[in-house]
């Protein structure tokens, strides 16, 4: 039987998809058993979520300039074998 | 994966196409990541400008044993370190994680001090949006190492074989580092809202 501790140190596994069928089970057992873990869990699965929609920055125009630029003045390795 | 083994040896060659390819694929995503980590885009431009020249200085050293991008991500991690470092900036995680966890349950493992219940309105009055810019705060508040891996697994979506090639870390520790993340993002939320009025303890 799962404690609620065993319930918080897996939560990152069960999320993520790689806890073992047992602990998946034994997981789920105690959730439906215990409404702390269970809100616990919710409101992880709430920010997990979240985070997985945080939006990576667009790159823009100004910038792919200068790094064309610092491109160009790379020594040309090609020409020199 | 071909695709990969074709630009690796083009950047080989020194081809100015293979750089602006790597750019385009990745240097949008390298520059967000430095923004990120180091907290303004002036200097996550010069952070990613030093990779990408230090990117060129070791592309004959590179020999393809983890990807392309988790290469680049690398790179840019010890430059991004580098600039926190020389700049007093970097924040390690302290201590304070494990006691918490210990503090939050009893002996036999059980609550000691039952969660927080956000109040039941929440998602109606918190819509995605002020959630998704609650929790974005919040993760750049984080200390840099649990920022970074939440970045890279959750932003970025790199797996975990990309993360430990990036970090230079075991899978172990790369587990144990994310969900010690995790739990210090939803402790910072958590907080906030109870602080705000948001939540409220369990019956």
């Amino acid at each position: 039987m799962m404690t609620c501790k065993d319930v918080l140190q897996r939560l990152s596994d069960i999320v993520d998809g790689e806890a073992p069928l047992l602990t998946r089970w034994s997981f789920y057992i105690h959730i439906a058993m215990c409404k702390n873990c269970r809100k616990y869990f919710q409101q992880f699965r709430d920010i997990h979520e979240a985070t997985q929609h945080v939006e990576p920055e667009d790159l823009n125009e100004e910038f792919f300039d200068i790094m064309n630029s610092v491109l160009q003045s790379k020594p040309d390795s090609s020409s020199e074998k | 994966m071909k695709d990969e083994l074709a630009l690796l040896q083009k950047l080989k060659a020194g081809e100015n196409n293979a750089y602006q390819e790597v750019l385009r694929l990745y240097g949008s995503m390298l520059l967000g990541y430095a923004k990120r980590m180091v907290g303004s885009k002036d200097n996550a431009e010069e952070v990613v400008q030093e990779a990408i020249v230090s990117i060129f200085a070791s592309i004959d050293r590179f020999e393809g044993q983890c990807s392309i991008r988790s290469w680049l991500f690398r790179i840019v991690h010890h430059k991004a370190v580098d600039y926190l470092r020389k700049n007093s900036r970097f924040v390690k995680l302290t201590p304070r994680d494990d006691e918490t966890m210990e503090e939050m349950f009893d002996h036999k493992g059980f609550w000691s001090n039952p969660p927080n219940v956000w109040k039941h309105d929440l998602e109606e009055r918190l819509n995605a949006k002020q959630m998704l810019e609650l929790v974005q705060t919040k993760m750049d508040s984080l200390p840099h190492n649990y920022k970074e891996i939440i970045l890279l697994r959750e932003v970025y979506k790199l797996d975990t074989e990309e993360v430990c090639n990036t970090l230079n870390i075991t899978p172990v520790h790369a587990r144990v580092m994310l969900h010690r993340a995790r739990q210090a993002l939803y402790r910072a939320v958590d907080d906030h809202l109870q602080q705000t009025g948001q939540g409220a303890a369990t019956s």
